[in-house]
């Protein structure tokens, strides 16, 4: 019931956003002005982090120090082949924001740059107001990387007290602290357990908990939940909540689409180590969509539809995407019109999968 | 510092649990165990239906104890290896260092932190075994060893320099390949030394000039002869060097302050480079 009530406050807030987005544009919009305005937005970030960086070298960061993140012209390449290319973006203290692409777009590349792992060919950031690679850059930043390995010869409570006197916690805290994260992620009894008894999923919980020490104030995942069980997805979809609730920054790596889209105020997509997209999750996902099916092969009606939005044929199915719901009788007539017979007529709503794989395609045509 | 403490103790304790150290204590004890046997055995030992005499008896005590001290410090050689190599390749290599790179420790502190705490596993261990096995010598023959103290910090030092170029290797090679690579280099190194050795016994400067250049690119062997040069008694080499010219386990000569110089510009430099690899290591 909970988890449902929380489902229901969530689909609120993404209508809220739906209809405020409905407002600022023109209901009429179809699905490619719509990706042109996601990668406008990107570009937008571009020109801003061009004058912000600007604003970084001349005035020493303060024009930037507000944002969480804040990435200009990034680029990394490992021989010939480039992870990311000129990527730039900012992320507001407070955000969730989920981080999407398929493998091998850059995304760990990123999150790795962010903590220092990896650095730069090329451009600049600055991590909750300090610049890259610096050891002040990692003191508020939590870290759970895609692979998480532990010292397997410590116990969960020492690895988790190693990482207390790095941060550095005060002694005085620490032990507090540690029981604190551990009961967080589900390890409260685990603490004299040697890291290399537990299973993966338990070990990914520490990697939380490890992450989770001292409260920072920019948590980065990087595919936190790949060896969770149903449960303990949901145990990370709470925290991520909590740390919302908190007003920490989160960085979400997830293959999850259904964890980001629960979970995220924003998505940035990358492809081929570019910024392919950047919006507010509603923009993604709150648009009105129409099923059409015929009694007959769909795709000759595709052209006559081309009017009402992003229209695509599949066997005898039409999907219309963001077409308003005042536009059905003119779908229906444009299609009578041109010799259709329609059987049914449904309105339903494009799902996060779906708007990526749309995207992930266009990009891959323009790429052929 | 305290960053380079917590990487330290660290080191030390992975060393532990992973019961490197016992079978480093273990395989010594054997050693140290067995020789102590032949030390006491050695008094009454006859050659040719004769007792010995007190000097042969001191030189064969000063040969078993090079032996036993090479036997010791190969053991050391190899455990250090295998422990400097995977402290930092494993850790690159398993993604152990990807949640504690992210810290706010600088990779010297992490570096520094570790090779701290090789430093104090081979010192301790060295001074440990060393010391006991000189002691099990002279218990057991009245020989005493004129410069223990050398003797040891040599023999320490050799550990350092070799435990400091696995670390280097660790940071260009995987983690069992830069073990491999060390501990063939530190035997290389001493078959490089006794080819060396041996040019200076037929007073054949080309090759007596391998055992130089050896000392100076690896000086592993280079300080191993200072080891054998403190605990050789002075009237031993009087006594035999004509015959003894070109063993490994004689030195009539002390290393020189040049040298010790050197050996100290080569552990900073490996150590430097160590840190400028490491420093660019991403992961």
């Amino acid at each position: 019931m909970v988890a449902n009530g929380r489902r229901a406050q969530r689909v609120t807030a993404i209508g809220s956003r739906a209809r405020t987005d409905a407002a600022r544009t023109d209901a009429a919009r179809n699905d490619a002005a719509r990706n042109d305005a996601a990668r406008t937005d990107a570009a937008r970030t571009d020109a801003a982090d061009a004058a912000g960086s600007g604003a970084a070298r001349s005035n020493g960061n303060l024009g930037v120090a507000r944002d969480a993140v804040w990435c200009s012209r990034l680029s990394k390449s490992y021989g010939q082949r480039a992870a990311l290319r000129s990527v730039s973006l900012r992320i507001a203290p407070g955000e969730v924001v989920g981080l999407l692409g398929p493998n091998g777009a850059g995304k760990s590349t990123l999150v790795k740059m962010l903590v220092g792992l990896v650095r730069p060919d090329s451009g600049e950031a600055l991590v909750l107001g300090a610049p890259l690679g610096r050891p002040e850059a990692r003191r508020d930043i939590g870290y759970l990387p895609e692979l998480f390995r532990y010292q397997p010869w410590l116990s969960v409570a020492e690895v988790l007290g190693l990482h207390a006197r790095l941060c550095p916690l005060p002694a005085a805290d620490r032990a507090g602290e540690v029981r604190r994260v551990l009961a967080r992620a589900g390890l409260a009894d685990r603490g004299p357990y040697r890291v290399g008894s537990l299973s993966k999923g338990l070990q990914q919980r520490l990697g939380l908990a490890v992450a989770l020490l001292g409260k920072p104030s920019l948590l980065l995942l990087d595919e936190p939940t790949s060896a969770l069980d149903p449960t303990g997805r949901a145990d990370v979809r709470a925290l991520i909540d909590e740390c919302r609730a908190e007003g920490t920054t989160v960085l979400l790596n997830s293959h999850m689409l259904s964890e980001v889209e629960r979970s995220c105020d924003r998505v940035i997509v990358l492809d081929r180590g570019r910024v392919l997209a950047d919006g507010p999750l509603g923009a993604w996902l709150d648009h009105d969509m129409l099923r059409v099916r015929l009694d007959s092969d769909a795709a000759p009606f595709v052209t006559c539809l081309a009017r009402f939005g992003a229209v695509s044929a599949h066997a005898r199915e039409l999907t219309v995407a963001s077409v308003a719901m005042s536009m059905v009788p003119d779908v229906v007539a444009t299609l009578v019109g041109a010799g259709a017979r329609v059987v049914s007529v449904e309105p339903g709503q494009v799902s996060l999968e779906e708007r990526l794989l749309e995207l992930l395609a266009r990009s891959n045509e323009e790429h052929r | 510092m305290t960053n380079i403490l917590i990487f330290a103790r660290l080191t030390v304790l992975e060393a532990a649990r992973r019961k490197v150290l016992w079978a480093l204590v273990g395989m010594a004890a054997l050693i140290i165990g067995l020789s102590f046997w032949g030390f006491s055995r050695l008094p009454a030992v006859h050659a040719f239906g004769t007792q010995l005499s007190a000097a042969n008896s001191h030189l064969a005590t000063a040969q078993l104890l090079g032996f036993v001290l090479f036997a010791l410090s190969f053991v050391g050689a190899l455990g250090m290896s295998f422990v400097a190599a995977p402290t930092i390749g494993g850790e690159l290599e398993s993604g152990v260092a990807l949640s504690l790179l992210a810290r706010p420790a600088s990779r010297s502190e992490v570096l520094l932190g570790k090779w701290l705490g090789l430093v104090s596993l081979a010192v301790v261990y060295v001074v440990l075994v060393a010391g006991a096995e000189i002691a099990a010598a002279e218990t057991g023959t009245g020989y005493r060893v004129p410069d223990p103290v050398t003797a040891v910090a040599l023999l320490a030092a050799q550990a350092v320099v070799l435990l400091s170029l696995a670390l280097l290797l660790s940071t260009l090679l995987s983690a069992m390949a830069a073990g491999v690579v060390a501990v063939g280099l530190f035997g290389t190194a001493w078959v490089a030394g006794l080819v060396g050795d041996i040019g200076q016994t037929l007073q054949d400067s080309s090759v007596a000039e391998v055992g130089t250049v050896d000392h100076l690119l690896l000086p592993t062997d280079g300080l191993w002869n200072g080891v054998m040069n403190a605990i050789d008694q002075t009237s031993l080499m009087t006594s035999f060097s004509d015959r003894l010219v070109g063993n490994p386990f004689f030195q009539t000569s002390g290393l020189t302050i040049t040298y010790l110089l050197w050996s100290a510009a080569w552990l900073l430099a490996v150590v430097v480079a160590t840190h400028l690899r490491f420093s660019r290591v991403e992961l």
